[in-house]
């Protein structure tokens, strides 16, 4: 097949707007895969997924479609993940992709992600084709709808095509406007291989698996290639496409979108965005404008059971294999004892990851304070460093000033809720920039927000504010300097680390109280009376005191009691057994993650 | 071999006048066409068992005096053994006649429990009793008239509104009795008792940690001084007075209960009877067995459930006894517990026992839970 008839192409789409629902009517019209063989939503594969309705991992399948033309095209289907946390994703499969459909739901309009993406795909000047979902709704507005298109997206809705993926139509209009819309692949310049890595997933019995758009040249089974990033050569062992189930096919020409198999054991000796070339004849220049996305906010990862680390250890090397975003490194707590720092892309990277490792894996783990990237710069000269722990700030007197990460955040919401975001925002050191109106109900607001001030439960309470109307999606602005302390928490004198954070100096105080209050709340009494203070620098900013524990017994005890109270007993022991030793402290693990949401 | 005593034998009566608020052990209010098939349930479930001799007997309930003259006799001619050395009838003021201490007289028994619960009419009151404080006197005098020289007086403590002060008071009109033993039942809030919901629903309030520990230091303080031995968390004794049938249960001995709800422990295991006396009446009258359900805990949990039934009493626990009782060795597991125990001064040896002091007492699920291994 000639590159020209080949179309490589993305969805962007809100999370619930129906991107998979149509991916699976596509795969259906085009007999990719049989009505019979459709589970609901075909390309997301982990439960988790199913269950957020949100994809993770990007699937690449390809289909062969028979235009009204009577010419057969080859379109690859490249899936995106829905939230901003997986930019790095989106940005990668966009840059696979010559076109993209931007869907939206008829009945919801805008949403802040597809604001986001929207931006990120006009970076890869894709060509942008408007999907108007969901036409089936009884509250469907498709007019207001085109006119969010143009005014928020600036993106001209006049022919958007109108479906509903539940019922089918539209979808072929949809993919005849991919045929005649979407570019097909460049020419190549030269005939040498040119392939970019856009993915890789892990699989047990094969290893690391790349998805990779080729770009110039082929690659076939036996070849000798070169990833220019790492500098490493492989050796390939297979060469694939997804339909959706992968099938190896003999060669991927340039345009075309598939995967690859070598001798890779792990997700670690790949960079996703590298290139891959030929080891013998290597192209010059690798694939350009993709960037290497790093870990935005870090948190200590331990288990709750100190015997588990090196359980958590192999958890979290699994997980890498997999995800090459997630970064960990081995860290030490007095209070938790040994565990690791990660880095996540996001928020939601973060919950996901917390979630999949209990639920994958059931173990039990215990996160601490996360906190964002802050540049720190010293005294006496012109060199700066990154903290992503509290624990490692440098002593005062050798700090200069500390910056802080900010974030610009994109929030859609009904305008009967203006005044509470508003709200949220100031609370939180958020400057508003400009309020646009979408239609008579809703409008969009953008802010300015230390990125330290949204990675807690900034989504929730614009959520909640919003009666789950609201959606919300940020992208990294740049660093301001900004007056931040390390706020730590004494019990009986002696800090305990995993509860060091760092804030903004106008929030100190506040989030110092909340915090021990928090504490006095969950921790259990003592033998002893215990001191809680926390302290900025040296000031202490808020006290209290939790009291000796003084009665602690059942007053009857009989015949039918006793097993009653064998059970009471027992129940405690197991609690004091989960309980973290500080000392001679003991502290519920909950009171490690508890202090994270103290409003 | 020193040989091993007979079980205790426990009666349940499940009736009483007027339920009270905070009580939540199994009671209906008296009803005279019940009280009959009860007795002779009782007897049946009495004769299904193989134990036939008994070490202690305790009537309760419940309110065992509440049943009329016909019935209390022949409960207790079915389930007095000659060899039992402490026979105890757990009475309410207000139901302990003349006639009725007669009838006990005559079927041996050799102790009374008399519930005042308050010496104050007004949290009398609030506790829902229908007694007085002149009719428990009454009564109380009444006993001693008939012989009866070892009698219990129970008490509540540590309910809303208590003072140290007015408790003081509540101990010291007790002691002008100067009964055998006392015990002191620090008021625990019961799941579904009248007293649980008022709870709930805020209408009164638990008394802090700190009050009720006050209060139990203060009772300690005030019966020892007047010379009765603390030796369980609750309960008070003249030397040699102590509750025989009661020390089977903190020293986990052998037991056997009858009547509904009641709980029985013999040769290892633990069982229980079925709930309601409708239930007990339906079974029992049908020959089939009124058990609900037992357990038969491993040697393990019956261990450190010994233990921490044992850290209840003043003389507290003998680990060699307990090590070869169980054949597991105590030092081995428990050292470490057990000096660290007595580092925070909740527990001291005697010579080869380990005992809880006053603190380890008000702190007992705090000491008993750290022997517990799982």
């Amino acid at each position: 097949m000639t590159s020209q008839n080949i179309r490589n192409f993305s969805v962007i789409a809100h999370i619930d707007h129906g991107k998979s629902t149509l991916a699976d009517r596509i795969l259906e019209l085009t007999h990719t895969v049989s009505k019979r063989d459709i589970k609901e939503q075909t390309l997301d594969d982990m439960d988790l997924e199913r269950e957020r309705g949100i994809t993770i991992k990007a699937h690449p399948v390809r289909i062969d479609y028979k235009a009204l033309d009577g010419k057969t095209y080859m379109l690859n289907l490249i899936d995106t993940p829905g939230h901003v946390d997986f930019t790095h994703e989106v940005s990668r499969s966009l840059a696979s992709c010559e076109g993209a459909l931007l869907l939206i739901d008829a009945s919801q309009g805008v949403e802040a992600q597809s604001v986001a993406n929207v931006h990120l795909a006009s970076e890869y000047n894709l060509e942008i084709i408007p999907v108007i979902n969901k036409i089936d709704l009884p509250n469907a507005d498709v007019e207001s709808v085109k006119r969010q298109i143009e005014d928020v997206l600036q993106i001209p809705a006049g022919d958007a095509i109108l479906t509903s993926a539940k019922t089918g139509e539209g979808v072929e209009k949809v993919l005849e406007k991919i045929v005649s819309d979407i570019p097909p692949p460049p020419e190549p310049k030269e005939n040498k291989l040119k392939a970019l890595i856009f993915d890789s997933v892990y699989n047990t019995y094969r290893g690391v698996v790349l998805y990779v758009r080729v770009f110039e040249g082929g690659i076939k089974k036996g070849m000798k290639v070169l990833m220019m990033g790492k500098g490493k050569e492989l050796e390939v062992t297979e060469v694939g496409i997804f339909r959706p189930k992968a099938t190896s096919v003999d060669k991927l020409e340039s345009g075309e979108v598939g995967y690859i198999i070598s001798n890779i054991k792990t997700a670690s000796e790949v960079v996703i965005g590298d290139t891959i070339t030929d080891a013998r004849s290597p192209v010059s220049e690798p694939v350009a404008g993709f960037k290497q996305i790093h870990p935005m906010v870090f948190s200590g990862v331990y288990p709750s059971n100190s015997a588990e680390y090196e359980i958590l250890k192999d958890v979290l090397d699994k997980f890498a294999l997999n995800d090459a975003s997630l970064s960990y490194e081995p860290e030490n707590s007095v209070a938790l004892g040994f565990g690791f720092r990660c880095g996540f892309l996001g928020l939601l990277h973060m919950e996901i990851v917390q979630e999949r490792i209990e639920r994958e894996f059931g173990l039990d783990i215990v996160m601490t304070h996360p906190s964002v990237v802050y540049k720190v710069n010293l005294k006496g000269g012109q060199s700066s460093i990154l903290i992503d722990n509290p624990l490692k700030l440098p002593e005062q007197d050798n700090i200069e000033s500390i910056e802080e990460p900010y974030v610009k955040v994109y929030v859609i919401c009904p305008a009967s809720s203006i005044g509470s975001i508003m709200q949220i925002c100031r609370d939180r050191r958020g400057e508003l920039l400009q309020t646009e109106t979408l239609d008579s109900k809703r409008v969009m607001m953008t802010f300015n927000i230390p990125m330290n001030e949204i990675i807690i439960d900034f989504h929730d309470k614009i959520k909640s504010a919003t009666k789950g109307y609201g959606s919300m999606d940020y992208e990294f602005e740049k660093y301001k300097i900004s007056d931040i302390g390390k706020l730590e928490i004494l019990i009986n004198g002696d800090p305990v680390d995993a509860f060091s954070t760092l804030v903004h100096r106008s929030k100190a105080e506040t989030k110092g109280r909340q915090v021990i209050e928090k504490l006095k709340e969950l921790m259990p009494r003592h033998l002893f009376q215990i001191a809680l203070q926390a302290t900025v620098g040296n000031r202490v900013i808020a006290r209290t005191t939790i009291k000796a524990m003084r009665k602690d017994v059942t007053a009857k005890c009989y015949g039918g009691d006793i097993t009653r109270k064998r059970k009471l007993l027992e129940k405690q022991k197991e609690g004091k057994k989960r309980m973290k030793q500080v000392g001679k402290i003991s502290i519920p693990q909950k009171a490690f993650t508890a202090i994270l949401k103290t409003d | 071999m020193i040989s091993k005593p007979n079980p205790g034998l426990y009666v349940h009566v499940p009736f009483c006048r007027k339920k009270c608020n905070y009580c939540s052990f199994y009671s209906i209010e008296l009803d005279g066409d019940k009280t009959g098939r009860f007795v002779e349930a009782v007897n049946r479930e009495l004769s299904s068992h193989n134990v036939k001799h008994f070490d202690t007997l305790h009537v309760g309930g419940g309110t065992p005096s509440v049943l009329d003259s016909d019935k209390l006799k022949s409960l207790l001619s079915c389930c007095i053994d000659g060899g039992c050395r402490e026979k105890t009838i757990e009475a309410n003021p207000e139901s302990l006649t003349d006639e009725k201490l007669k009838i006990f007289e005559d079927y041996g028994i050799n102790r009374l429990s008399i519930g005042l619960q308050s010496t104050e009419n007004a949290e009398l009151k609030f506790l829902g009793r229908i007694h007085s404080y002149e009719d428990f006197k009454e009564a109380f005098f009444m006993s001693r008239e008939f012989g009866f020289e070892n009698i219990n007086i129970d008490l509540i403590c540590g309910f809303e509104g208590q003072t140290i002060e007015g408790w003081r008071e509540n101990l010291y009109k007790t002691l002008e009795f100067n009964p055998e033993h006392i015990s002191c039942y620090c008021l625990g809030i019961e799941k579904g008792t009248p007293y649980d919901k008022c709870v709930k629903d805020g209408k009164i309030s638990v008394l802090s940690e700190d009050l009720a520990a006050g209060i139990f230091l203060e009772t300690d303080k005030i019966l020892t001084r007047a010379g009765y031995n603390h030796y369980e968390i609750s309960n008070y004794a003249r030397p040699g007075k102590e509750s025989l049938h009661n020390l089977k249960y903190w020293r986990n001995l052998e037991y056997l209960g009858l009547g509904p709800s009641s709980w029985s422990c013999i040769s290892g295991k633990r069982w229980w009877n079925v709930p309601t006396l409708e239930k007990y009446l339906g079974l029992v009258e049908n020959d089939r067995s009124p058990l609900e359900g037992s357990e038969s805990p491993e040697n393990k949990v019956k261990f450190y459930e010994t233990i921490c039934l044992g850290l209840r009493l003043k003389e507290g626990i003998d680990p060699e006894e307990l090590s070869g009782r169980f054949g597991i060795d105590f030092w081995k597991i428990y050292e470490n517990t057990v000096e660290k125990l007595i580092a925070g001064k909740l527990l001291v040896k005697s010579e080869r026992r380990i005992c809880p002091t006053l603190k380890g007492m008000v702190l007992n699920n705090y000491v008993g839970s750290e022997f517990v291994l799982i």
